[in-house]
């Protein structure tokens, strides 16, 4: 009965850090198309949701099964995915509220690795698989990023300079619908999987799916393409201004630049089994097109703010993620802990709904 | 020691792949829009076969971006 509860909290759980992940990671698909006027915001986000959730069926491999090779598999238990997950959620909401854009997946990563110390200590987490994994290419993507979308919107300036300005915009422009949606498509395909992965780890752990070559059930594949897509359909608006209008303002030639280079980057990376932040490959490229054109045209104090919140995303979402682990521990080994964590949670979200709430009725009023 | 962590072929195929495919792409879709323009140019301006070869190029260079699409499909299909 216990163990049956614990498994619902935990799928429930992974669903909404699904949720957050999809509104979460809306900016690095639709901020671009939107702040260049290609799309319409309401249009934008509904293509970016669609195509997060054709992309969650396009590979049913559970590439990801969470955190492998960055700690022991044996302690990762259904009370440490949740902790983890509840880490990660958190961390997701602190910085969509200030209007950060963070990595989901670091963040899953960073609240199962403090889960994981909090219960087994840290000879259970591999440091190299930490390094080689996370850390490394969280340096890796955004440099790449950047200097590939910084050379492309110098050559595209070139070819494109002495042309009227209406059509070459317009033809940008189509040109960031097309990839757009392909970088939606790579997204619900990657992302998706994550929550897949974890509610099948979990199935596993459960009993009910088989430890040798678990299959994944349809319930999962479209409960997870829905939740992400959901989200992404919510859209995170502070992100997105962030994105689209607050490192740079662009023009359409460098939101095709920014957009086509992170496609390009994410789908090598993909192919080459090379694991890459979409948030740090995109965040980099709207950097990259934006300084090649004039150093000043970045913003770098908010370009700063973001890599601080990269910086702080694995140790923040693992100190909730451990803390959470912690705090369940103390009513016992069983599922009354993450029960109160749960209503914690969901208490919290009314909350900051409600905050929000609050902030738009001020900001309306200040407008009146 | 960062060799034997880091998958130094992975990375390098990344590096590579990204600078060509991302460069090359924007380099043919800039080409196509900047074919196009001149192409309505000149039909405008009333020299019918250079018109023409200006929409080739256009199309030439389109063909290559949607190769570009397909790859990217395929790439995440074959995961």
């Amino acid at each position: 009965m216990d163990a049956d509860l614990l498994l619902y909290l935990v799928v429930g759980v992974a669903l909404a850090f699904d949720f957050t992940n999809g509104f979460h990671d809306t900016a690095n698909v639709v901020a671009t198309s939107i702040s260049t006027r290609a799309l319409r915001p309401r249009a934008a986000i509904l293509l970016a949701a669609l195509l997060n959730f054709v992309g969650a069926f396009l590979s049913l491999e559970v590439a990801a099964t969470i955190a492998s090779g960055i700690v022991e598999s044996s302690a990762v238990s259904m009370s440490v995915i949740f902790a983890g997950l509840v880490g990660a959620i958190v961390w997701n909401l602190v910085t969509w509220y200030f209007g950060l854009p963070s990595s989901s997946s670091h963040a899953l990563i960073g609240g199962v690795v403090g889960a994981v110390l909090a219960s087994h200590g840290p000879d259970a987490v591999i440091g190299e698989g930490l390094l080689g994994k996370v850390i490394v290419p969280a340096l890796i993507a955004p440099v790449l990023a950047f200097c590939v979308a910084g050379v492309a919107i110098i050559v595209a300036y070139r070819v494109v300079g002495r042309q009227r300005p209406g059509p070459v915009t317009r033809g940008f422009r189509l040109g960031q619908v097309v990839s757009g949606g392909l970088l939606a498509l790579a997204h619900g395909t990657n992302d998706a999987q994550k929550t897949m992965g974890v509610i099948t780890l979990a199935l596993v752990a459960h009993g009910t799916l088989p430890a040798e070559d678990p299959e994944v059930p349809l319930w999962v594949v479209v409960s997870a393409a829905t939740a992400i897509a959901l989200g992404t359909y919510s859209g995170g608006w502070r992100i997105i201004r962030t994105m689209g209008s607050r490192i740079i303002r662009m023009d359409a030639a460098q939101g095709f630049s920014a957009q086509g280079a992170g496609a390009v980057v994410i789908l090598a990376a993909t192919h080459a089994g090379f694991p890459l932040s979409t948030t740090h490959v995109i965040s980099g490229a709207v950097m990259g097109s934006g300084a090649a054109k004039r150093l000043s045209a970045v913003r770098w104090g908010v370009a700063g703010n973001i890599a601080i919140a990269w910086v702080l995303t694995l140790p923040m979402a693992g100190a909730t993620g451990a803390l959470v682990y912690g705090f369940s521990s103390l009513f016992g080994g069983g599922v009354a802990g993450p029960v109160v964590v749960a209503v914690l949670l969901v208490l919290g979200l009314i909350g900051l709904y409600l905050l929000r709430l609050r902030q738009d009725e001020v900001a309306a009023a200040e407008a009146a | 020691m960062l060799a034997a962590i880091i998958d130094t072929g992975a990375l390098l195929e990344v590096v590579w792949v990204s600078f060509a495919a991302g460069v090359g792409l924007t380099l043919a879709f800039s080409l196509a829009i900047a074919a196009a323009s001149r192409a309505t140019q000149q039909r405008r301006g009333g020299t019918l076969g250079s018109a023409i070869a200006w929409w080739v190029v256009t199309a030439v260079c389109a063909l290559v971006c949607a190769a570009a699409v397909v790859t990217g499909v395929t790439v995440m299909l074959s995961k």
